[in-house]
């Protein structure tokens, strides 16, 4: 009797763990097709998918994104949820290894509006598991809220060139800047195509395009001997630099491949300029990432943002101090946090606490990611006259322990 | 499918209903986990796993914690009743097994017959028997009887002790008795009848008590219980047949009881008469390897008043001695020295002056030989100067048949004997010891019964004196017949002085024999006597 008990019980475990045997819901072969799939059967929602190495990009364009006060629209954040659950649920039930997901959502009426939601999956394994409360959780996930300068830039450079062909009224200003169809052709006879843009991120704020185009014209009488050098249908380039702090008229520079000299016409090597200018952005005009993100980036990034959290949720810190800006960027495996923490009533010791928040901060990041691939961390007042302070891996960490205080770093 | 197997699988199903509800719910619960595991998603799947062992080991924690405090609390499943269910076939115990109580067998067979033929008897318009009380001794084979009731009618057998229903809290018992019927009559209705044998029933049966301060209740409720089930106050009759076993007097139980339609019929089960004892003895012996030329007649006359669990008992203890001795056999010796050792005790010599034990001698030899000759019913079977318990000696008597009266004869023979001790001592040495003392304490108990309670004295005094309030019998009647008890004494006194004075040179015999041998077997005792031409007076009565 007592031998048959156990034999049921031993069948009964099996076959409870039989199902531990079972593969992956989410096979890594279609982790794309799941993510659209989920979001489409449960939540109606189209979306668009793309994976760059470890990282999950998805896109969902979003009529309404915002309100007429620029603010998210609940109904959009509800949406943004919903796709955000679908894609916990397959990074979490996959077999593929993933790193990170980025979620974009871009407003189809207000251009360049969009909403971005970068995580990293471990953290939604471990929120799951209770090893990290909510709260932190929160914390971990970068949320940006903004207009993207490429999107906005490129509807506006599109409108210029859109305005030069209707010759519209108020444009003749900026004409010669789009030489020479336009000192040399007969007014009302310049056409310019469109063949190809190009943007780079190189700020929040500020883009730059670059543009190739087919122009049309007929020369001026007197000009046909430019005829042999611009025949009309000739590839023309453009650099066009725009800042969206100066909407709603963002173009700040227009550059043309040709110029005169006064004696020459000559030509400047756009292309090249371009190439040599750094791309700060990861989002592709497209919605979808450009690139596979890493933890330095990403631990940047969000030390960068959790500064500015420490020194508003911190009640003591925050009567103290009020944080201009502090932004996380890594370069060569050093991350440098600039920033601009000001004293409301200056003291001795501000600096001390303003510094020592920083680095207890992010030495309890990087060891909560068990995250070493770096050689040190550089702190910048960007404050005229504040103080710089670099700190290499090991002594970040002894900091940590208590080893080093920060009496004696500053 | 025949009926009987239909009853039978809705027997086992209403049986086992608690059973088979678990065992379906674990099933469906256990489908339902690995269905419910395999739709969910395989991080959910894998979590919810891993929680297992730690989930099983807190579940396990729990219930250990429920179950000890359970016990620690609440006495532990007080509910639950460990009843022994037996099949007929499997109790194993014959009819022919049953030895020494011929009269109970055969109105027990009677009981057999009447659960077989059943059909029969409801159709003629009997009354079902619903109970069978067995009143006897303990060890006389009252379990022993019902068990072969069960064999032999080929029903189930369920057995329970009285005090299994006993518990401190009231209503645990009745609940019990509840359970027990229940499950006897799911049996009843599966195997046709059912037996349920309450071993000492008294300890539920006593007559109820009625206390305001609430005592007894738990008993009366449990009793209560056992005579509503009895009577059959149900929707379905079934054939359980309740078998109740007691050593208690029947006026202990209670008269509800005892009513017919519960205990109707009633089978006393004495110990064993000599023929009955002889085949006990033959029963038991064949267990052993023993001495053939052992007179089973004799041992059995030996072993007066045992009970087949006694026997049982002293071809055990022989057994032991003849292993501990290194012999193969069992011979009368171990029987004899096994019989002494139940009834007397273990023997540890004491250290006495040679004057001591002489006299210790002078004293059995005077029981001995007052006994042998002048008893009308008792056989000396050994005599010893071997101290056992408290005793220095001792002379090893018993009637020679079993005797349910004791005569005038017999009695005043019980005072001689008794005094034979005191006057051997006299005559010895022209003083006494106290080891008279037993001895005078039996007989001014004889003699003062013969006189107060039997009216065996010689002055007529007719009638038992001793129920009478001593405050309303006269100082004159008392006199008289304390006068008459003294009398009696006096009497035998002096018989005892003329025959050992007669006989001392017997008494001296045995003296030297004790002296030497310590202890006197009974065909020593009877060739010595036979040496002076004396036989005893044994009269059968």
């Amino acid at each position: 009797m007592r031998t048959c008990q156990f034999k049921l019980l031993f069948i009964s475990l099996v076959l409870i763990t039989l199902p531990a045997c079972t593969p992956a819901t989410y096979s890594k072969e279609k982790v794309k097709e799941s993510v659209i799939n989920l979001c489409k059967d449960e939540y109606d929602l189209d979306v668009e998918v793309r994976i760059i190495g470890s990282t999950l990009g998805v896109y969902i364009p979003i009529e309404g994104l915002v309100d007429t006060d620029l603010k998210l629209d609940p109904k959009a954040g509800e949406k943004i949820e919903d796709v955000a659950l679908s894609i916990h649920r397959v990074i979490m039930s996959t077999d593929k290894p993933l790193k990170f997901y980025i979620l974009t959502a871009r407003d189809t009426e207000t251009i360049g509006a969009e909403f971005l939601l970068t995580g990293y999956v471990y953290d939604v394994v471990r929120v799951r598991l209770l090893d990290i409360s909510r709260g932190e959780y929160h914390k971990r996930i970068l949320r940006d809220f903004k207009f993207n300068p490429i999107v906005a830039g490129e509807m506006k450079v599109r409108e210029l060139f859109g305005l030069l062909n209707q010759n519209a009224p108020g444009i003749q200003q900026v004409k010669p800047l789009f030489y020479p169809i336009f000192v040399i052709g007969i007014p009302d006879s310049q056409k310019i195509d469109i063949l190809d843009i190009k943007a780079k991120e190189l700020s929040d704020q500020e883009a730059l395009f670059y543009v190739r185009t087919k122009e049309y014209y007929v020369p001026l009488s007197g000009s046909e001997v430019y005829e042999a050098i611009f025949p009309s249908g000739f590839v023309n380039e453009y650099l066009i630099l725009t800042n969206l702090s100066m909407f709603p008229n963002p173009i700040k520079e227009v550059v043309s491949k040709h110029f005169y000299t006064g004696t020459e016409i000559r030509q400047r090597a756009l292309q090249t300029t371009y190439v040599e200018y750094k791309d700060l952005g990861y989002i592709g005009t497209d919605g979808l990432p450009k690139k596979d993100l890493d933890e330095g980036w990403f631990l940047a990034r969000q030390i960068g943002r959790r500064i500015k959290m420490l020194f508003e949720e911190d009640k003591r810190l925050k009567k103290r101090f009020s944080v201009q800006s502090s932004d996380g960027t890594i370069d060569n495996k050093i991350l440098t946090f600039k920033f601009d923490i000001r004293a409301n009533e200056p003291s001795g010791d501000d600096n001390q606490i303003i510094f020592s928040g920083i680095l207890e901060l992010a030495g309890k990041i990087f060891h909560s990611y068990f995250f070493e691939d770096f050689e040190g961390v550089e702190l910048i007042d960007i404050h005229p006259g504040g103080t710089r302070l670099y700190l290499s891996r090991n002594d970040l960490e002894s900091f940590r322990r208590g080893r080093i205080k920060i009496q004696d770093l500053i | 499918m025949d009926i009987l197997t239909l009853r039978r699988f809705k027997m086992h199903l209403s049986m086992h209903k608690v059973k088979v509800i678990i065992t379906f719910a674990v099933t469906s619960l256990l489908i339902l986990a690995v269905w419910g595991l395999s739709s969910l998603e395989s991080f959910y799947r894998h979590l919810t796993l891993a929680q297992m062992p730690i989930t099983l080991l807190l579940s396990g924690v729990h219930a250990g914690i429920f179950v000890f405090m359970y016990m620690i609390f609440l006495r532990g499943g007080f509910t639950k009743i460990k009843q022994t269910t037996i099949k007929g076939q499997k109790v194993n115990i014959h009819w022919d097994d049953v030895i020494g109580i011929d009269e109970a067998k055969q109105e027990a067979w009677e009981v057999v017959q009447l659960i077989k033929d059943r059909t029969l008897l409801l159709k003629i318009g009997g009354r079902i028997l619903r109970g069978l009380l067995m009143v006897g001794p303990p060890g006389c084979g009252k379990t022993y009887l019902a068990k072969a009731i069960a064999t032999e009618a080929n029903i189930p057998f369920i057995s329970m002790s009285g005090s299994e229903f006993t518990e401190i809290f009231v209503g645990v018992g009745a609940s019990r008795v509840r359970k027990l019927f229940k499950r006897a009559q799911n049996l009843a209705y599966g195997y046709g009848a059912c037996i349920v044998f309450i071993d000492e029933l008294d300890a539920i049966g006593r007559a109820r008590s009625f206390s305001h301060m609430g005592g007894g209740h738990e008993t009366n409720s449990t009793q209560n219980q056992l005579l509503v089930e009895m009577d059959g106050l149900k929707e379905k009759d079934f054939n359980v047949i309740v078998i109740g076993a007691t050593n208690a007097a029947e006026g202990v139980l209670d008269t509800a009881l005892l009513r017919p339609g519960r205990f109707d019929r009633k089978i006393y089960i004495d110990r064993p008469s000599l023929e009955g004892r002889e085949k006990v003895f033959e029963y038991y012996l064949k267990k052993v390897n023993y001495d053939k030329n052992i007179d089973i007649g004799r041992l059995a006359r030996k072993a007066v008043h045992k009970t087949p669990a006694e026997i049982d008992n002293i071809i055990k203890e022989a057994a032991l001695i003849a292993t501990r001795n290194k012999k193969d056999t069992v011979s009368h010796k171990e029987l004899s020295e096994a019989m002494e050792r139940i009834d007397m005790g273990l023997k540890h010599k004491k250290q006495m002056t040679k004057e001591e034990r002489e006299m210790v001698a002078f004293h059995e030899s005077g029981h001995l030989v007052t006994m042998y000759i002048l008893h009308p019913t008792d056989d000396v079977f050994k005599a010893s100067i071997i101290s056992r318990k408290e005793t220095l000696g001792a002379i090893y008597s018993q009637p020679r048949e079993e005797l349910y009266t004791r005569s005038k004869e017999a009695l005043l023979a019980d005072i001689k004997v008794s005094l034979g001790g005191y006057v051997s001592e006299k005559m010895h040495s022209g003083t006494t010891s106290s080891g008279v003392t037993g001895d005078f304490n039996k007989a001014t108990q004889r003699a003062h019964t013969m006189v107060w309670r039997l009216g065996m004295s010689d002055a007529g005094l007719v009638g038992d004196y001793s129920i009478i309030p001593p405050t309303q019998i006269s100082e004159s009647l008392k006199e008289k017949l304390n006068a008459e008890t003294n009398k009696i004494l006096k009497t035998c006194l002096k018989e005892v002085e003329e025959l050992l004075k007669k006989e001392w040179t017997i008494v001296e015999r045995f003296v030297k024999e004790l002296l030497e041998k310590e202890e006197l077997e009974y065909d020593e005792i009877e060739d010595i006597f036979k040496e002076y031409g004396k036989t005893h007076t044994y009269k059968p009565a």
